[in-house]
């Protein structure tokens, strides 16, 4: 290990590394709400897939994820050093090499998307690569550092779940797999920007023009709460869709006021308090408007 | 930081030991599971492979 290495935190190879170390890598966190949105899509789709499919399918967009972000921390090894939040990453801390995280990651997500292929069908494993790809290339190395649109546009990679589980099950695309799309499409921006109010300062710190640091606060706000208005009709489409029952769409329309509410919070709080608290919500609406659509499943298209 | 990149460097050969020899048991296990599955699979697709050749 050289000087500079050293004070980069970079290791120069992985000798150090636990297990744990590799599992950070594929950001288990995100991970949960992927699968957890990928599996809904499964559910909702018409028709059937062989169980033992159907759960290949998910460890796929499992694995798929995990090695986005094992190679998205690869590449921001830089200014993750910088940022606090992920200083602590196994790269920056010198666990793992930088190019064992690059590899690692490769061999996953090549993995996943043939695996996809192989047990599933070919249009959730391309889905799958598109998201992958979009991800590491789109987001990570074209927009993040370059605009703050980033994560409105990069959020797209975020929104495929659902669809590659709704095309494992049919094979193909619809307007109801485009509609689980956008629901999280236009989620992240609100969803992403509540974290980096309160984290701007790192953001600026590592040179990451995130829409708080360029904008400013006043106009982060502003289009957090068009977003969450946005959402409002667009969460109850499920239910006129006949995807979900009426539970699911009254369901909706709750979760969906107390989204704007937190956005109105954050607007007119002064401090970082509300934007923690509806960062801490978004991920909660987000997950219960999932769990609400599978619970009433196919009510509206009884009979 | 520095504090903690000394540790890292002062590990022992024990320590070193003990974590290759938990990422070599992850590896077999993850490929282990790996065959399983590609197993399970082939079996899954042969079977549907066979009805639909019997017409459903």
């Amino acid at each position: 290990m050289s000087d500079t290495a050293l004070q980069d935190g970079l290791a120069a190879d992985s000798k150090g590394a636990e297990v744990r170390d590799y599992i950070r890598l594929l950001k288990p966190r995100v991970m949960s709400l992927v699968v957890f949105s990928g599996f809904a899509g499964l559910v909702l789709a018409p028709g059937d897939l062989h169980p033992v499919l159907a759960a290949v399918a998910v460890l796929c967009i499992a694995v798929g994820s995990g090695a986005a972000g094992a190679i998205n921390m690869w590449y921001d090894r830089d200014i993750d050093a910088v940022m606090t939040r992920t200083r602590g990453r196994p790269i920056p801390r010198g666990r793992i090499a930088a190019d064992d995280a690059l590899a690692f990651g490769t061999v996953l997500a090549t993995g996943s998307v043939f695996l996809m292929a192989l047990a599933v069908n070919f249009m959730a494993a391309g889905i799958l690569a598109a998201a992958i790809l979009f991800y590491v290339f789109v987001y990570t190395m074209w927009l993040k550092r370059s605009t703050p649109q980033n994560i409105v546009i990069g959020g797209a990679a975020g929104a495929f779940p659902p669809m590659i589980g709704w095309a494992a099950v049919t094979g193909g695309i619809s307007v109801e797999s485009l509609v689980l799309f956008s629901l999280i499409f236009f989620w992240t921006p609100p969803h992403f920007w509540a974290l980096a109010l309160y984290r701007r300062g790192d953001y600026a710190e590592a040179g990451v023009p995130m829409l708080p640091v360029v904008a400013g606060v006043r106009v982060t706000k502003l289009q957090m709460l068009i977003y969450t208005i946005l959402l409002l009709p667009l969460a109850v489409a499920p239910y006129w869709l006949g995807i979900a029952g009426p539970l699911y769409g009254a369901a909706a329309a709750v979760l969906g006021a107390l989204f704007t509410l937190s956005a109105v919070a954050v607007w007119f709080d002064t401090t970082d308090k509300s934007a923690k608290r509806m960062f801490g919500y978004s991920i909660f609406y987000l997950f219960a408007l999932f769990g609400a659509m599978m619970l009433d499943a196919g009510a509206g298209m009884a009979g | 930081m520095g504090a903690k990149h000394q540790n890292e460097l002062s590990m022992t050969d024990d320590e070193i030991r003990r974590r290759q020899r938990s990422r070599n048991i992850a590896v077999a296990l993850a490929v282990g599971a790996f065959v399983v599955i590609v197993f399970c699979v082939t079996i899954v697709r042969i079977q549907d492979g066979i009805q639909a050749s019997m017409g459903g």
